[in-house]
């Protein structure tokens, strides 16, 4: 019988794999969405009277964004880890698919996760858009930028006894510098800023998704490959 | 050769668990490892896959290889024919008739009993059409008819391949051609 040898095959197995499941169990989808309402329902209250600037409203967005992609994106890795099913993976696919395929995934899921997180804050907040596109953009780059520091940070730690905890430490250095670049985006599609700048910011945060599809599939080689 | 073990040895801490194993399998062998609990059988099985790395020696097989292992986990929110579409089998339906697991073939795995687990392991690993098979304490946790489909899969599979299992079972041990006790 045929082995589907093809990285982008196999890719595209794992990924629908992830939706599957995800489908049947969502209990990532549902604590990223629990936190997006919970805290954009929090600010909307608190900025009742006054609306924030686009400075502020940029900062508060990055961290929500941040902070509900941290918590809920790890789940697609770390759960094969603790379910003991990464070996059943192992046995059939290439670690660089394995890698692929979760990255893609995670990758969607936190776009799915930050257009809805931002429209209700935007709506709960009674923020203006003076530049959608740019906005649009920048949650793309920022969703590609936080699922390659986390997805990469992920497969570091499985193994480990303090995961969870682990996976949020060691994507730190990754994520300060994608919070500024974010920051600096959202802040020009509410109206501030220098388009220059925001276009910059843009490709920064594209660059750091790069940096880990570029340095995943040889560190999932190092760690899952069998020998 | 289909596989060949040279000098294999697994440390963990202080301990050996197994060292300076040597052996090869050919086609048509069904190599049985034996030995009391803790012998290392189970380790030495996911070393021989890769699933482990060697502490010593070395191993070369062929690839792609078969592995059903008693402690392999299966994903609880699909189903026997998700795992199998998933390792890319052309016929899901045939895999699971083969094994007596058609009749469960949309159930998800988190529904199935230890005996369907183990069923499923074994077409998962036989879907990958290998050279090689490695089986864990196959028949442990199977009925009468589940060791009966174990025993006939084994005997066609080593018509073109080779067959490394671990197991405490007397009867597995009449099928096997050799036998390497781990103590």
């Amino acid at each position: 019988m045929p082995r589907t040898n093809s990285i982008w095959a196999e890719t595209q197995a794992i990924f629908q794999k992830e939706i599957t499941s995800e489908l049947r169990n969502s209990t990532g989808f549902w604590s990223a969405a629990l936190f997006a309402l919970t805290t954009v329902s929090a600010i909307g209250f608190a900025s009742a009277r006054e609306k924030p600037g686009p400075e502020l409203a940029a900062g508060i967005l990055t961290a929500v964004l941040l902070f509900s992609g941290v918590s809920s994106l790890p789940r697609s890795l770390l759960v094969e880890d603790e379910q003991g099913t990464l070996e059943l993976l192992r046995l059939r696919f290439e670690p660089e698919s394995i890698y692929y395929g979760k990255l893609l995934f995670v990758t969607a899921m936190q776009f799915i996760n930050s257009f809805v997180l931002c429209m209700l804050y935007i709506a709960f907040a009674g923020l203006s858009v003076v530049h959608p596109g740019i906005l649009a953009l920048g949650l793309v780059a920022e969703s590609v930028a936080i699922s390659g520091a986390v997805v990469l940070c992920g497969a570091v730690v499985m193994g480990a006894t303090s995961r969870w905890l682990l996976v949020g430490v060691l994507s730190m250095p990754f994520l300060l510098p994608q919070s500024a670049a974010c920051i600096g985006v959202l802040r020009y599609g509410f109206g501030a800023g220098f388009s220059e700048t925001a276009w910059i910011n843009i490709g920064s945060l594209f660059g750091f998704g790069l940096l880990g599809i570029a340095i995943g599939p040889p560190l999932a080689r190092a760690l899952w490959k069998r020998p | 050769m289909v596989f060949k073990a040279e000098g294999v040895g697994k440390q963990y801490g202080e301990r050996w668990i197994f060292r300076s194993l040597s052996f090869q399998v050919e086609t048509g062998t069904v190599l049985a490892l034996t030995g009391r609990n803790g012998s290392g059988k189970s380790t030495l099985l996911k070393c021989i896959s890769g699933l482990l790395p060697l502490t010593e020696g070395s191993v070369e097989r062929e690839e792609p290889i078969g592995f059903a292992g008693l402690d392999l986990a299966l994903y609880p929110t699909l189903s026997g024919r998700e795992h199998l579409k998933l390792f890319g089998a052309v016929d899901p339906d045939k895999e699971l008739e083969a094994v007596s697991l058609l009749h469960a073939a949309d159930l998800v795995t988190s529904g199935y009993s230890t005996g369907m687990r183990a069923r499923l392991k074994l077409a998962l690993a036989l879907s990958q059409n290998p050279k090689l098979l490695i089986l864990d304490e196959p028949t442990a946790a199977l009925d009468v008819e589940g060791r009966k489909i174990v025993e006939n899969l084994i005997a066609k599979h080593r018509e073109n391949g080779a067959v490394i299992l671990a197991t405490n079972v007397q009867e597995d041990l009449g099928y096997a051609t050799h036998e390497l006790n781990l103590g």
